[in-house]
């Protein structure tokens, strides 16, 4: 469904230094098949946020190929764009920054309607409320604005507004890396039932290690732009091969007694 | 809220008595004597002494300030040395002059500023962008009156097309009404246009600056990632954000307008508090000085004092201190 081939990206350097830019990603190269869910682990700095804009389109890979269900993303992005933003969503790392703070809920989520010529806007507040429910979302918070809800509350009103346009694959950037640990869990089941009911291609990225045997079907592991590890969950666990990723697990064993 | 605007009121009530207590002095102890000023020199020494003594200046500087307080507490700023009116029977003719440039000036270079900070952002890193960037900096750069002197060159002189000065053609007043108020128009586009001229540069970089900053915010990148176009983003949620910035600039541009309106005042003959300050300026013509004075600051503060509730209004972070 999405593949990446030898990508690599430099962004310019803004900060004082010798260096006049900086890889953030160097060949990479992975692929996520339709219904499974890919974890993307890595610390801040290596370069999953960049594999998630790269995949949004909005930015371009110096060299390297991505390709959506066959077709390069380029060629996807020029021609039918509005076709793309419809099938891939995201939800980002800090909801209540994600929501615009001058819009109350209930207009946070008419607007992804509004952009499926489908939907009748008399149905708009059906639809709404569906989702709510869904999510367990109590529907007085429509009249909320985005700093009146919990961290919590306002991701599910992320992932309700990224959902609501029927996507194919779902992009999820650190979704619970301000969250405390019950809605942290909350939030991973969350999209776990909603990748199943809606047989989501998920891209999931994080940086701890212990949310994904719960939830990914593969993984893989970026360290200073390069993707140094991949494979199954049980394949990387079990034996990680890379010094980083042996640190890793380990780590993550010893934290949270796996 | 409550709290916030008391405090801020206070704050401003002692600029403005500040302000004044300070202007007092320094008019009393710059050089020149307004009753040299206003004195005929075929009269007699003992002529410009009664004057002194009739305008209080003979006395103690202390006693003249301790007189001053007490009349302004009542309401009275005196008597102009130079027109021998009240002061504030001449107020009230100049304020509304200055007022009937200030207000659609501050309007007009608002509504301008914004759309063309909005242009940029929808063109941005672009030709449009970078020559309104360019043209609105040199705006910015140049002296007000240069502005004005080279439109009154153009469309007075050049061009006949509008009137250079005064606020109102001689034989006006035998004009229909809406033929009257063309006439004003007319008179006001000049020196309207200077103000909005000269202020335009720095509202369009505010409101440009200030949207490309909220471009960078993520829930532009979520807008973006949901599927909306870069125009429907600035105009549906960049916009809405820069309120506070708007209504910031809008309190930060008021002194510079009303400062600006003492040159752009003489410069185009028009009969306001500005012209009005500097013509008492060189007449020493302290009372009027420091009414002047007074309602300039006062307005100043107002302006500010309004914007920032406005903005602790809209965005309770500002009462808290918490931006």
């Amino acid at each position: 469904m999405v593949r990446l081939e030898k990508i690599s990206k430099k962004f310019k350097n803004n900060h004082a230094g010798p260096e006049r830019s900086f890889t953030a990603l160097q060949d990479v190269s992975f692929d996520i098949q339709s219904g499974e869910i890919f974890g993307l682990i890595g610390s801040s700095g290596s370069g999953k946020s960049t594999i998630g804009k790269l995949l949004l389109g909005l930015i371009s890979p110096d060299s390297g190929s991505v390709y959506y269900q066959n077709q390069s993303l380029d060629d996807v992005i020029q021609n039918r764009k509005g076709w793309y933003r419809g099938q891939c969503q995201a939800i980002f790392q800090d909801p209540k920054a994600s929501l615009s703070p001058k819009m109350t809920i209930r207009e946070l989520l008419r607007e992804p309607l509004s952009l499926m010529p489908e939907i009748d806007s008399i149905d708009y507040e059906k639809h709404i409320l569906n989702w709510l429910k869904k999510v367990k979302l109590d529907p007085a918070v429509l009249d909320r604005f985005p700093r009146q809800l919990s961290g919590g509350e306002a991701q599910r009103v992320c992932i309700v507004r990224a959902l609501m346009r029927k996507p194919e694959f779902l992009i999820c950037d650190e979704p619970t890396s301000g969250l405390d640990v019950s809605t942290e869990w909350e939030i991973i089941n969350l999209i776990r039932q909603m990748q199943t009911q809606h047989n989501l291609c998920v891209l999931f990225m994080t940086h701890n290690l212990y949310l994904l045997p719960a939830l990914a079907d593969k993984i893989g592991i970026m360290h200073h732009g390069e993707m140094i590890e991949s494979g199954t969950v049980n394949q990387v666990f079990r034996n990680p091969t890379k010094p980083f990723t042996k640190e890793l697990v380990k780590n993550t064993l010893l934290n949270r007694n796996l | 809220m409550i709290e916030y605007a008391l405090k801020r009121i206070v704050s401003g009530l002692l600029l403005v008595a500040g302000l004044m207590i300070v202007t007092f002095f320094l008019v009393r102890l710059s050089p020149g004597n307004p009753a040299a000023i206003a004195f005929d020199p075929t009269r007699s020494v003992d002529a410009m002494s009664r004057l002194e003594n009739a305008w209080g200046l003979d006395k103690p500087l202390l006693v003249q300030f301790g007189a001053w307080i007490s009349s302004i507490f009542h309401g009275d700023f005196g008597v102009s040395y130079a027109n021998h009116r009240t002061v504030v029977s001449i107020l009230k003719e100049t304020v509304p002059n200055t007022l009937a440039l200030t207000l659609p000036a501050l309007f007009f270079q608002l509504l301008f500023g914004i759309a063309l900070g909005v242009m940029q952002i929808l063109n941005v890193n672009s030709w449009i962008d970078r020559l309104t960037s360019i043209s609105t900096l040199v705006l910015y750069a140049v002296p007000s009156f240069w502005i004005g002197i080279l439109l009154i060159m153009l469309f007075s002189q050049k061009l006949g097309w509008l009137p250079s000065s005064q606020m109102i053609s001689f034989t006006a007043n035998d004009l229909p009404f809406w033929s009257q108020m063309g006439d004003r128009i007319a008179h006001a586009f000049l020196p309207v246009s200077t103000m909005v001229l000269a202020s335009l540069g720095i509202t369009s970089r505010y409101i440009r600056n200030g949207l490309a900053g909220i471009m960078d915010q993520t829930f532009i990148m979520a807008a973006r990632a949901q599927g909306f176009g870069h125009k429907e983003i600035v105009m549906r949620h960049a916009l809405k954000n820069t309120l506070v910035p708007v209504i910031t600039i809008t309190g930060q541009h008021i002194p510079a307008l009303i400062s600006s309106s003492v040159i752009i005042e003489l410069v185009f003959s028009w009969p306001g508090m500005g012209r009005l300050m500097i013509n008492s300026a060189f007449a020493r013509d302290y009372p009027v000085i420091i009414a002047c004075t007074f309602l300039m600051s006062l307005f100043v503060v107002l302006g500010t004092l309004i914007a920032d509730l406005i903005s602790a209004m809209v965005d309770p972070r500002i009462q808290t201190g918490r931006i």
